[in-house]
């Protein structure tokens, strides 16, 4: 049966009332890979986890695990029967019972050994008599996916997990969670609204824009060639420049590449690491500053009045008000308006 | 947030909660059916007639009056008592916490026998209203103090950096925050001063209950009791709508943690007046009552053995209890769904209990005294009867306790047993029940001490040929000899007080 | 979601179609049909002959008055009573609510409007002539429903010190020299019993014109005819409108020192109603044999006794004699009236509101 991905979604739908939530959803998430959903607040990721989950039903589509049918119009596997754990916002352990207990909570009664394996792997040895309130956050979160992965699930759902975590512990946490489920090769979903987070760590990419897949691919994939231009937006700072193409050239006001499109006005997309500061580009006035520490991005204002986004060294952060040139490397990405 | 979870997209109800959830709403609906079918006895015209005088207009003007008024008194007196207990710095805050919601443990009846026995004047509406705003203000005081424990420091610590640090302003301000508790605590008084026997009957004020009573008793026209009863149902239903409205658009702002910590806020001078006040609301409601109790016990003659009243003590006891075991396990279902599952049937069940709530308890123990004789004669004027009468007169009381203590329970963790193998069952087994069990046991508490204060259906329902406090206080209370009721008044005030305490200090 | 709701529309109306029938059955079963199965065992020589078991009191007289009376009848006869204390109204409207399915087998009432209530519905059993002819037929149901056990005469109690010359007639005290003066119990049974009399007697238009005397001379209204009788006896108010054993009551618990206030007798006047306390035997009753033996028991002359000593009231029965102080019984001159009318309380307690005396 190795032909199945652990996870597909086909053309799923879902609607709330007169609301359309998930509109012809579509992806696999192959045998322990790490699959990350990406999109803005309110878009269906969380309706989407919630059907693989079972916690909804599905109006269209269909949802396989491992190659069986767990949830179409027809057909609705209870979730305590689908073997999907899943890793909340906000942890969800609970309160009235202790580290052991919860990780313990979906194996049979006796297995001890499988709760001190668990508590082991998440790096929590001695703690299994604490309660959740008499441990940091960052423990609750990994107690959280010792308690998913305890009883050895087809698949995990990560549900913005690490969210709820303070800026300073969460890129640790996060790489700490991810080794670990790559080390059980366990096939993880996770769902997430924080792009760089998405690109850090999945193999494959789903962006869920307004109910509807924009793009799915590799990280890198979606970053260097979005498929439109909300998609672009999402992924990283994008400047959006106005553009023409005549005679299979496209000629915008940093620079002019050839393409195969027809003649006609085009949005292109340009990266702010792809401009930088040189005395003999296209000239601007800086009118944004930002200070990053390792680096910087300036908005300048272009001679036609459009404001472009560079990222600099901090060597080269000039003062509001400077009159500077922008030189773009590489090719722009092309969006039809 | 993506991961709030709406709580309208919930997966099907689990039939094992609903089953007897529903059946329990239904029966505690059992008396309105009875009193629907009583009213059209003698057909709709005669029930238009009924409603359509201008009596009756007077009835609806004078307990509407009532109610409003010792709702207002019961708000504008739990403002600062919660306030200053909870979140500032006044002495004795601790014992006043608890002391203040002892008043609880007093029924309304015997308050009234107390002032009236001690000032006969006061008979009428400022009677009515001194002894039920001395009763009933524990319904909106004891929700405030649990919700101004839970609220945010930071509002007030805003307000102070703006320069709107006055003691008032602070109040009102946590006050504003809490407007929901406030409704829901305004929604228990109003309903209780409808639905009281007790005071208005003894304050001779001619309010809904005491004119049905009299309909019932000695006119012998149930028809217009029936009717009567009817109209207070409709008031009592656009109280529950009112409070529906005003609990959706209030706002609160609650800390995340469990139990907020917080600087008490120092009153200095405003100390005396929180003080005066607390003194004062305690020597009405608590030391005059048990006072007057104490001069009866006093003067005391051999009328009955201290056996009588043990006696009586024992039947309190037991059928309170078991009413509360029993109010408890029929009302675990319904909180659960509500503060679980919430969608427009579950809501529907949960206000439906209130219904049998607020009819008064003379109306409901005829309804049971009809439907009992019929439908369960086996167990009629026996213990089973008794305490289906006061699971559906206290079924709301033990559900709003346990909904509060589910509904603080995520969502989120449901959700997570599941994916982790547990039916829908076993949710509620192992997780929920676990989580609600303070509830449970706080729910217990105010349903025991409700029954050991319930005055008509005890007298008309409990067993033939065993006494309560409450049915022995009633017989030397209607002669007037309040030397005889001296005992079992002590009785009750020291051992409904107990749970009250109980009750209070659990939160 | 639709199937919860679903269900919720099917029980109740299931629980109301169950309900319906329920009532149309027990409305249709108060046509007194039960009349005619009285007769088998009734006019025995003696009522309490091979009676046997126990048998359930409904007693709307106060268990401090007639426990000991249920006791000493278990005691002579081995009958086991349970007794149900509760208001008389209150019993009345819970044996009317109770239909033919009442547990009750003796209906044992302070008053007879609330025997009447029960009597006009059909639920009592006719009791046999040796129980009903110990009492004189004005005590009793005239249809054998019930039997009076004691009487109670309605007096003006009054404040000698105050009122020197009391009113012989309820007609004086619409005089204005009363104005403010009067004290009632607007709420009490025996009042009501009073002016349903005065309905039944006078008629509609001159009961409703005495009233409305009454009520413009602005009276005092107390909760019960106790608080009267001791507003007079503070000189609060300077005579009041009660029933004769009040006063006794007083003497008793207090000493005669401690009493000024005295009775004054309206012998042939419409306010010196007798009104009477009753039993009767349910038609339905399981033991109806041992139910007429309590009854009998009631009107025996230990009975009767029991009732003088402990309630100061009225003897029914000749040869037992009332307490010291009273008027004979045979003095009492009281109005002739069939006191089963007591029953039309409802009608009274209308015009009783209508002129501003009650409010329904």
């Amino acid at each position: 049966m190795t032909d199945h991905p652990t996870l597909r979604v086909s053309n799923l739908s879902k609607r709330f009332g007169r609301v359309e939530v998930l509109r012809g959803v579509s992806f696999d998430a192959p045998d322990g890979s790490v699959t990350a959903v990406l999109g803005p607040s309110g878009q269906g990721k969380t309706t989407l986890l919630r059907l693989i989950a079972g916690f909804e039903r599905v109006d269209q589509g269909s949802i396989e695990i491992d190659g069986s049918l767990v949830g179409s119009p027809d057909v609705h596997v209870r979730p305590d029967r689908r073997g999907v754990g899943i890793v909340p916002q906000d942890g969800a352990l609970f309160p009235h019972l202790t580290v052991a207990g919860n990780i313990g909570f979906g194996l049979p009664r006796g297995s001890a050994s499988r709760i001190a394996e668990m508590t082991r792997l998440v790096g929590l040895d001695g703690m299994n008599d604490r309660r959740p309130s008499e441990i940091s956050g960052g423990q609750q979160q990994r107690v959280a996916l010792a308690r998913a992965l305890a009883p050895s699930p087809h698949l995990v759902l990560l549900d913005e997990p690490f969210s709820a975590l303070d800026a300073g512990l969460r890129a640790g946490i996060r790489d700490e969670v991810i080794a670990i489920l790559r080390q059980t090769g366990t096939t993880t979903l996770l769902v997430t609204h924080d792009q760089e987070e998405a690109m850090s760590i999945a193999d494959h990419v789903v962006v869920l824009l307004d109910g509807v897949v924009a793009q799915q691919g590799s990280p890198s994939d979606i970053y260097e060639s979005p498929a439109s231009v909300e998609v672009a937006r999402f992924i990283g700072d994008a400047n959006l420049l106005t553009a023409r193409v005549a005679d299979g050239m496209v000629t915008h006001v940093l620079g002019a590449q050839p393409c195969d499109r027809d003649d006609g006005p085009v949005t292109v997309l340009v990266r702010p690491e792809q401009l930088s500061i040189a005395g003999d580009g296209r000239p601007g006035i800086v009118e944004r500053r930002a200070y990053y520490g390792h680096d910087g991005t300036l908005g300048v204002r272009l001679m036609n009045g459009e404001l472009v986004s560079v990222r600099v060294p901090v060597e080269d952060l000039a003062p509001v008000g400077a009159a500077v040139g922008v030189v773009m490397r590489g090719s722009a990405s092309l969006f039809a308006d | 947030m993506s991961t709030t979870l709406k709580i309208s997209r919930r997966s099907r109800l689990p039939a094992p909660l609903v089953v007897p959830a529903v059946l329990a709403a239904v029966a505690s609906l059992a008396p309105l059916a009875y009193l629907v079918d009583v009213a059209f006895d003698r057909g709709a015209s005669y029930l238009w007639d009924e409603i359509w005088q201008r009596r009756t207009l007077d009835l609806v003007v004078r307990s509407g009056l009532l109610a409003a008024a010792v709702t207002a008194a019961s708000v504008a007196l739990s403002i600062p008592l919660a306030w200053s207990v909870m979140r500032s710095d006044l002495v004795g805050r601790r014992v006043w916490r608890v002391v203040l919601a002892l008043p609880l443990a007093v029924p309304s009846y015997l308050a009234a026998f107390a002032w009236i026995s001690w000032e006969s004047s006061l008979a009428g509406f400022w009677g009515a209203f001194l002894v039920l705003t001395a009763v009933s203000y524990p319904y909106v005081y004891l929700p405030l103090t649990a919700a101004f424990s839970r609220l945010d420091q930071a509002l007030e610590e805003i307000a102070s950096v703006h320069g709107r640090g006055s003691t008032t302003r602070l109040m009102m301000l946590a006050a504003r925050q809490c407007r929901g508790t406030i409704a829901a605590g305004s929604l228990l008084v109003a309903l209780y001063v409808l639905s009281d026997f007790g005071a208005v009957a003894t304050m001779r004020y001619d309010a809904f209950t005491w004119v049905i009573y009299g309909a019932y008793r000695a006119g012998f026209n149930p028809t217009r009791a029936a009717v009567l009863a009817l109209v207070l149902v409709l008031i009592a239903l656009a109280l529950v709508v009112a409070e529906v409205v005003a609990r959706g658009r209030a706002v609160t702002t609650m800390t995340s943690r469990a139990v907020a910590r917080h600087r008490p806020i120092r009153l200095r001078r405003n100390a005396v007046w929180f003080q005066l006040l607390a003194v004062a609301i305690t020597a009405v409601s608590l030391v005059f009552p048990v006072w007057r109790i104490l001069v009866w016990v006093d003067s005391y003659g051999p009328e009955d053995g201290f056996g009588d009243v043990m006696s009586a003590l024992w039947g309190s006891v037991r059928y309170s209890v078991v009413a509360a075991v029993a109010t408890v396990l029929v009302a675990l279902p319904i909180a659960l769904l509500v503060a679980r599952y919430r969608t427009r049937t579950t809501l529907l069940l949960d206000r439906s209990t209130y219904v049998t709530h607020a009819l008064p308890g003379i109306v409901v123990a005829i309804s049971m005294v009809f439907i009992g004789v019929r439908v369960m004669r086996p167990v009629y004027l026996e213990a089973p009867l008794l305490v289906l009468a006061y699971v559906a007169l206290f079924l709301p009381l033990a559900v709003g306790g346990i909904r509060a203590s589910a509904e603080q329970i995520p969502l989120g963790l449901d959700d997570v047993a599941r994916s982790l193998g547990s039916s829908p069952m076993a949710v509620v087994r192992r997780i929920n029940l676990p989580l609600v069990a303070p509830g449970l046991a706080a729910a217990a508490a105010l349903v025991t001490l409700a029954a050991m204060k319930e005055l008509p259906v005890t007298m008309l329902l409990r067993p033939t040929g065993t006494e309560t406090l409450a049915t022995r206080l009633w017989t030397y209370t209607t002669v007037s000899d309040y030397a005889g009721a001296g005992p079992y008044a002590l009785a009750i005030i020291v051992f409904v007080a107990i749970p009250t305490a109980i009750a209070t200090g659990r939160r | 979601m639709s199937t919860p709701r679903r269900f919720l529309n099917v029980s109740v109306s299931f629980l109301v179609a169950g309900l319906f029938p329920i009532a149309l059955v027990a409305c249709g079963g108060d046509d007194g049909e039960s009349n005619d199965t009285s007769s088998e065992i009734a006019d025995s020589a003696d009522p309490c002959e091979g009676a046997t078991g126990t048998i359930t009191v409904y007693s709307g007289r106060s268990e401090k008055l007639v426990a000991d009376l249920y006791t000493s009848f278990s005691t002579d006869t081995g009958i086991g009573v349970e007794v149900r204390y509760g208001d008389s109204g209150e019993l009345a409207g819970q044996i009317l609510t109770e239909g033919s399915a009442s547990p009750a087998d003796v209906f044992f009432s302070q008053d007879a409007g609330a025997l009447g209530a029960v009597s006009q519905v059909g639920l009592f059993a006719t009791l046999p002539t040796s129980i009903l002819d110990r009492v004189p037929s004005e005590f009793s149901s005239p249809i054998g429903h019930w039997v009076g056990t004691s009487g109670r005469v309605r007096v003006i109690v009054y404040n000698p010190t105050l009122v020197p010359a009391p009113p012989a007639s309820i007609d004086e005290l619409l005089d204005s020299s009363w104005k403010g003066k009067i004290g009632f119990a607007p709420t009490n049974a025996s009042w009501q019993s009073f002016v349903t009399a005065l309905r039944v007697i006078r008629g509609e238009d001159a009961a409703r014109e005495w009233l409305q005397g009454f009520a413009d001379n602005d009276p005092v209204a107390y909760e019960k005819n106790g608080a009267v009788r001791d507003a007079v006896n503070a000189g609060e108010v300077s005579l009041g409108l009660v029933n004769h054993y009040y006063l006794f009551e007083k003497i008793a618990a207090e000493g005669a020192d401690a009493v000024v206030a005295k009775n004054q007798y309206l012998p042939g006047d419409i306010g010196g109603l007798v009104n009477v306390a009753g039993a009767g035997v349910l038609a339905e009753s399981g033991n109806r044999r041992a139910a007429q033996c309590l009854v009998s028991y009631f009107v025996s002359d230990t009975g009767q006794q029991y009732f003088v000593d402990e309630s100061f009231e009225y003897p029914l029965v000749g040869g037992v004699a009332p307490v010291d102080g009273q008027p004979a019984f045979d003095e009492l001159d009281p109005p002739a009236i069939d006191l089963s009318d007591l029953s039309s309380i409802a009608a009274t307690q209308e015009l009783l509101a209508d002129v501003g005396l009650l409010t329904l």
